[in-house]
């Protein structure tokens, strides 16, 4: 290649070099103002809410923008880069060449100058420096084309996935897609029809802003002037704001608009039409045939009430012809109107669900709206209630008895059919009709079963069960037994002795029978189950399978080691036992099989022989324990046999089984103080809100707003009332269970047991508490109910006192359900006391034995190893007893501190007496002195020497004593106590220092922190006096893992679920206090200030900031000192002047109200 | 191409549980029945051996110690079995396997297995661990090394059927190979292990089959005339409070289990020796 090629070829590459660079420069310069100017455009579009034509010139804006990018920065570079251009600039660069370049540049195109060619050479030589790789360095390509490229990827981020308005004003500049506005103003009816004069809402509903107003613009046909109004603001839950405006009484059309901030609405237009209105509304039912009730008419009520499936005729009449009338459903479904005959429209409504319906007409394909909402509320179709109400459950019959069943029913259409069914030992199935008259609403039979006839054995059984139908359905009751038992009664001294380990006294051998019982009744239940799905049917059918071949191993188990153990051929009792057991055993296994298979009916009958088979068993054990059990384990291998027998029976049915066998989490006692305690504060506001509402209803005619407020209290009475009905069964569960619980413990003492104590204040105790309780859930249930009809008579224009009753009954069945939880609260001390009492006497025999003890002096001469052995027994006895009075006692201890925790709130008094008593415990050390005597009589020391006992007993006489002052002070109310005196001040006072003593426990500062400390410190010290004692004792162990268990005393104050329940029923004395002072304003006022402040202090709306909370905190407590005074100023004025204030006649403020509006209306 | 992810996942899902499943089945050894001291090979095998369970009865394996008291009639490689630690099984641990079962909701292998601490990670994979005659056991403190990690790790060990002062003397000092600085102390009644399943507050001596007449066993090497006499319920604890090694002192509750269905040993013995093992294998599984 020649010299001047080659140089010729070097401006070349250095003029791409350069193009290069500004073709870089221009993207870079081009992206990058893109992105800048889309986002300036989108912060400037996004204060004004992205209006549409905005948005068009905005485009244009970034049209013009690149445009001028593309000519100034791209374009004109590009040209600029030409031959001479990139030789000045490599010149320039490298003044070396000294105008070489230039001189070749201008000449080579020019001539072929022989020079040409020399002055190429040099040139090339001197342009070694200057290279086009310098001159535009690969370093600045990279910069620049990375920074075209991130402003371009940044820019189409923004436009498919921005977030926020960045993201969706880029989307609207950039792209063709029509997104759904990012600001947008909905509303709401928009296009509407309405009757001329009637009232119109509007709502706006803004998405995404909060304005601080909205304004609607109405323009009225007969103006040309834009009014502004301003709309009111609604709560929103949404992250939007709603505003709304009534247009009143409109007389003409109206076309309007909204603004809200920077958002303008469509335009709407209230069209106005003369359409005709409702003069009367006649409503005839027709129920169902099965009901057998005749149609019923009801004039002048659109409300619809009745039994589901019944079709409500509605036959509406106008004041002028009626087009295109339709009945219009909350559901959006519309029923058509016919006739027409003297302004008289008809359609018919079936009654299947709660809901609404209102009149419309249809006009230019709108809806226009003619009447209010009409309630539609339906009665579920409940079955028959059916019971057997003789002999009881689980009846026990001797073999030649004749059991009367009787048999209960009601319904409120008429019985149809009422059967008792019974079967004896899984035979057929016989039924007997009792029913004496058909179609009666309430019927009763009963019939004699001769059990002689049936030639019953011992451990025999009859099934039974009864039903009852209407027209409609039918209900069964669960099924029942009637256990054939021994003639004669078969007692034995006890089972026990030498038997299992573990247990004592337990009756383990009817706890197979009644597992198999357990079996039946669920498997019956699940047989009648209607509602059970297919999934919910196939799980129960594993369960129970899954149980009843545990059952059967468990039996099988029992016969197999008898046999192993030779005990099954001991004498033919054994052998018949065993052979029950095998039968059982052989009937459970197919009975498995069919509950796998959800074959229910078909698993009862072998169920039913199992069982038979275990009951007979059980019958032929008793028999071995009276032969066997009498000589009280001494020598015989009969005994041996007996007493192997029922260790067998014991390890298989071990009924102290616990928690990992059967998760609790809550007893149910506490379950149910904490249900009767929801309902209560159910009850309460209720009664509250139905009272303010039959305040607020000034006339006879309710308005809508206060019919709909009506429904929503009948429709939250009728879920309270269905909880109270849970409630009260689940009470009876309680009851049951506990009476079982009972009978079982009698039986056990009677079979030899030591020990009948029963935890104080523990689940089982208070469960029988619970039970004593239903009564009164049982009454307040009534009264509800009584309410809740009472709520449906209140829409009734001839019903007007029914709201004011229904507010009575309410307050009625709140004081009773108060009740209830004020018997839970006594029973609890009551059991308390009891057990104080129960050890007092303890120790007072336990001192005697000791003394006994100590006074028997061992004769030196006649010592001998047996009376050796004999002493240390009684001495090792002593001590265990001692041991049980100490443990005893520390429960005692801490289900008192229970329960003054529990009762801080509700009985202040009560829990100050409580705590008393633990604070003698505490300082007569009576715990730990009685866990000491119980070391020293382990080492042989009588604690009499040296006056602990006295000590002892002497504490122990004046914690009973407190205990049973708590009590007195508990019982001192009567059950009435939370009822309601409006006129007492003295009552509404101690009302006040109730609250007073509330909020005072609910303070934010450090006390409940102090108490927990203190109830940590009280804990440690415990366990440091056990360690103590345990390093001198031979009692080790025990004692030094006692002192790390939790003492279980959290304090209430530290616990935010004790807050919440404290605030509660401090807001339940508030409200309670509101009907006391109802009579003086001025106690009254300052009740709703307390209120409002108290709203305020809510534990859920706690800031999280103490100082805040102290504040607030003080300012309740200074309105409960002014509400004190004030109350203590009326007191001892209406003593002064008549020592009874004034009573106000019951409606008498709805009369003055009424007069004042009477008088306003003709002047 | 999302759902495709989607799909992946769902097949993914399952197949690495399978796989997880299939290698922790193929990560144990398998059963292996091996002949004991006192029924030789001749225990016959129940019908579902090779069902696998939620639980299984696994027995230690151990090298005899120095007053092994079948030195001179067994003397074999321990690790074949016909050893000191094969005493009462297999029928002991089938008997215990078989109460597990039936009650409680514990669904126990019916055969047990035997775990040899040397056998790399194979202790890990059973939780709960049998030791009879711990007082003549001789592990050595390769394995009371790898013991102590598996408790520390969770797992519980059994020590039972050792009897009388010497024997204690024994246990302690390979115990304290294991756990040189930690406590052996009474359990104390209300420690949830005796309440976990069966309330257990009257515990008894369980006497060994061949000493019910006498109540207790008369130690090898007696100290004084009661050694041996009274049971004691003993535990070590880890540093939460819970029991790692649960020790049946001067009890022989594996006769117990052995001898459950024999008319000659009081059924009381079983009750209490199956209530108590029952309580010790729930417990260990659930705390």
């Amino acid at each position: 290649m020649s010299y001047d090629s080659e140089l010729s070829s070097y401006i070349a590459t250095l003029q791409k070099r350069l193009r290069l660079g500004a073709w870089l420069r221009g993207a870079a310069i081009f992206a990058g103002t893109a992105l800048m100017v889309t986002v300036l455009l989108v912060l400037l579009l996004n204060r004004f809410a992205f209006p549409a034509h905005a948005v068009t010139a905005a485009r244009l804006a970034i049209l013009v923008a690149l445009a001028a990018v593309a000519v100034f920065g791209i374009a004109v570079p590009l040209v600029r880069v030409t031959t001479d251009w990139a030789v000045r600039n490599a010149e320039a660069a490298n003044p070396a060449l000294g105008q070489r370049l230039m001189t070749f540049e201008e000449r080579v195109s020019k001539s072929n100058d022989a020079f040409l060619e020399l002055l190429a050479a040099d040139t090339l030589v001197r342009i070694r420096d200057t290279q086009p790789s310098s001159l535009v360095p690969d370093n600045r390509l990279f910069a620049l084309g990375g920074a075209g490229l991130s402003c371009l990827a940044v820019l189409v981020w923004m436009i498919a996935a921005g977030p926020g308005y960045l993201g969706y004003g880029a989307s609207l500049l950039w792209t063709n897609a029509n997104p759904p506005p990012l600001y947008a103003i909905s509303v709401t009816p928009g296009d509407a029809t309405v009757r001329r004069n009637s009232d119109q809402r509007i709502t706006a509903h803004v998405t995404r802003l909060r304005p601080g107003k909205a304004q609607l613009f109405a323009r009225y046909q007969s103006s040309k002037v834009w009014e502004p109004a301003s709309m009111q603001a609604a709560p929103d839950s949404g992250g939007g704001a709603n505003y709304q405006f009534v247009f009143a009484g409109l007389p003409e059309n109206v076309e309007y608009y909204i603004t809200a901030g920077p958002l303008a609405s469509s335009h709407f237009k209230v069209r106005v039409v003369d359409l005709p209105s409702v003069k009367d509304i006649h409503v005839t039912y027709h129920y169902p045939e099965w009901t057998g009730m005749k149609p019923k008419a009801e004039e002048n009520s659109g409300d619809l009430r009745a039994i589901e499936g019944t079709e409500a005729v509605i036959e509406v009449k106008m004041d002028r012809p009626l087009k295109d009338g339709q009945l219009t459903l909350d559901d959006g479904h519309a029923i058509p109107l016919t006739g027409g005959a003297g302004n008289i429209y008809k359609g018919s409504i079936r009654l299947d669900k709660d809901g609404a319906y209102h009149l419309a007409e249809m006009d230019e394909e709108q809806q226009v709206r003619l009447s209010e909402d009409y309630f539609i509320a339906t009665d579920k179709a409940l079955p028959p209630e059916i019971s057997i109400d003789r002999p009881g459950s689980d009846y026990r019959a001797s073999p030649i008895e004749e059991v009367t069943v009787g048999v209960k029913a009601a319904d409120r259409f008429g019985l149809h059919e009422l059967h008792l069914n019974y079967s004896v030992n899984g035979g057929p199935n016989r039924d007997v009709d009792l029913l004496k008259t058909p179609g009666a609403k309430n019927a009763d039979g009963s019939y004699t079963l001769p059990l002689e006839d049936y030639k019953l054995l011992p451990g025999d059984l009859v099934s039974l069960y009864a039903t009852a139908r209407d027209g409609h359905s039918e209900a069964r009751t669960d099924i029942a037994f009637i256990q054939v038992e021994p003639f004669e009664r078969e007692f034995s001294q006890s089972q026990q002795n030498g038997g299992g380990a573990g247990g004592g006294g337990k009756a383990n051998q009817t706890e197979i029978s009644k597992r198999e019982k357990e079996l039946i009744a669920a498997t019956w239940k699940q047989q009648n189950d209607k509602t059970s799905t297919p999934k919910d049917a196939a799980a129960a059918g594993k369960f129970l399978s899954d149980a009843q071949q545990k059952l059967r191993d468990q039996v099988a188990a029992l016969s197999i080691r008898m046999q192993t153990r030779n005990i099954s051929e001991a004498n033919q009792e054994f052998t018949d036992f065993d052979k029950d057991m095998q039968n059982a055993a052989a009937a459970m296994a197919p009975a498995a099989e069919e509950l796998k298979g959800m074959k229910w009916r078909d698993a009862l009958p072998l169920e039913q022989k199992a069982l038979q088979a275990l009951l007979r068993a059980e019958a032929t054990f008793r028999k071995i324990e009276v032969a066997f059990g009498r000589q009280g384990g001494a020598g015989g291998s009969g005994d041996d046999a007996g007493r192997d027998l029922a260790s067998l029976f014991d390890l298989e049915l071990d009924t102290e089984k616990n928690q990992y066998e059967t998760a609790q989490t809550a007893s149910p006692a506490q379950q149910h103080e904490k249900d009767v305690e929801d309902a209560l504060e159910k009850l309460d506001a209720l009664a509250k809100r139905q009272e303010d509402l039959t305040n607020q209803q000034h006339n006879s005619q309710q308005s809508f707003q206060e019919r709909w407020q009506q429904e929503m209290l009948r429709r939250e009475a009728e879920q309270l009332q269905r909880q109270l009905e849970q409630l009260a069964e689940s009470g009876q569960q309680g009851s049951n269970g506990s009476e079982q619980d009972s009978q079982r413990q009698s039986s056990s003492s009677q079979n030899g047991s030591q020990s009948s104590r029963q935890q104080p204040g523990s689940p089982s105790s208070r469960l029988s508490a619970g039970a004593r309780g239903d009564r009164r859930i049982e009454q307040a249930l009534k009264r509800l109910q009584q309410a809740t009809d009472d709520m449906k008579r209140n829409g009734n224009p001839q019903q007007s006192a029914a709201g004011r009753q229904a507010v009575d009954e309410l307050r009625k069945a709140s004081s009773l359900m108060a009740g209830t939880e004020r018997q839970l609260a006594s029973d609890k001390v009551g059991d308390l006391s009891r057990e104080a009492d129960r050890l007092t006497q303890e120790e007072r025999s336990q001192a005697d034995r000791i003394n006994k003890f100590a006074g028997q002096q061992p004769d030196p001469h006649a010592m001998n190893l047996d009376s050796m052995l004999r002493r240390v027994h009684d001495r090792d006895q002593l001590a265990k007893d001692r041991q049980q009075l100490s443990d005893d006692l520390s429960n005692l201890q801490r289900y008192v501190r229970e329960a003054a925790r529990e009762m801080a709130s509700v009985q202040p008094g009560v829990a100050q007496k409580l705590r008393d008593a633990l604070t003698q415990m505490d300082e007569s050390d009576l715990d730990n002195r009685v866990q000491r005597t119980a070391d020293w009589l382990r080492r042989g020391i009588n604690p009499n020497a040296n006056g602990t006992e006295s000590e002892i007993a002497q504490g122990l006489a004046k914690l009973n004593q407190q205990l049973q002052q708590a009590q007195q002070k508990l019982n001192q109310g009567g059950p009435g106590q939370r009822a309601i005196d409006k006129h007492g001040e003295t009552t509404a006072l101690d009302q006040v220092e109730g609250l007073r003593k509330q909020l005072e426990a609910m303070a934010p500062s450090q006390d409940g922190q102090q108490e927990q400390n203190r109830a940590g410190q009280g804990g440690d010290a415990r366990g440091h006096n056990s360690d103590g004692t345990g390093g001198n004792d031979t009692n080790t162990g025990n004692n030094h893992y006692q002192a790390g268990q939790p003492t279980g005393s959290q304090g209430s104050s530290g616990n935010p679920a004790g807050a919440e329940r404290t605030f509660r029923q401090s807001m339940r004395a508030l409200n309670q206090l509101r009907q006391m002072v109802e009579d003086n304003p001025e106690a009254a006022k300052e009740v709703a200030e307390l209120a409002r402040q108290m709203q305020l202090f809510e534990p859920s709306r706690f800031p999280g900031n103490p100082a805040m909370l102290e504040q607030m905190h003080r300012q309740v407590l200074s309105s409960v000192d002014k509400l004190e005074l004030q109350l203590q100023r009326d007191a001892a004025s209406t003593q002064a002047r008549t020592g009874k204030s004034s009573a106000v006649p019951s409606g008498y403020q709805e009369s003055v109200a009424d007069y004042y509006k009477r008088l306003s209306k003709n002047p | 191409m999302k759902d495709f992810h989607r799909g992946l996942m769902k097949l993914a899902l399952p197949c690495c549980c399978s796989l997880g499943l299939v290698v922790a089945m193929f990560a144990q050894r398998p059963f292996r029945q091996y002949p004991s001291v006192e029924y030789g090979e001749s225990t016959p095998l129940p019908s579902d051996s090779q069902r696998p369970g939620e639980w299984t009865f696994a027995r230690l394996m151990y090298p005899p110690g120095p007053n092994d008291g079948y030195r001179g009639r067994f003397d074999g490689d321990w690790r074949e079995g016909m050893s000191l630690w094969t005493q009462d099984g297999p029928p002991a641990d089938r008997a215990m396997a078989a109460a597990v079962r039936r009650l409680t909701r514990i669904d126990a292998r019916s055969v047990e297995q035997d775990v040899n601490l040397d056998d790399g990670d194979e202790v890990y994979n059973w939780p709960w661990l049998y030791a009879v005659q711990v007082g003549e056991w001789g592990i050595t403190q390769h394995q009371a090394d790898v013991l102590r990690d598996y408790l520390l790790r969770g797992g519980f060990l059994m020590a039972d059927d050792f009897h009388g002062a010497y024997e204690w003397q024994m246990f302690l000092e390979r115990m304290r190979m294991v756990f040189p600085d930690r406590l052996i102390v009474d359990i104390p009644d209300n420690d949830p292990i005796f309440h976990t399943l069966f309330d257990l507050d009257d515990r008894y001596q369980i006497p060994g089959q061949a000493h019910v007449r006498r109540g207790y066993k008369v130690p090898d090497y007696p100290e004084g005339p009661n050694d041996g006499k009274g049971a004691h319920w003993r535990a070590i604890y880890d540093d939460k409070g819970r029991i790692m090694v649960a020790i049946s002192f001067n009890s022989d509750l594996g006769d117990s289990w052995e001898w459950s269905d024999r008319p000659s040993y009081p059924e009381r013995f079983s009750a209490l020796g199956i209530r108590i093992g029952v309580n010790y294998v729930v417990y260990s599984m659930t705390h």
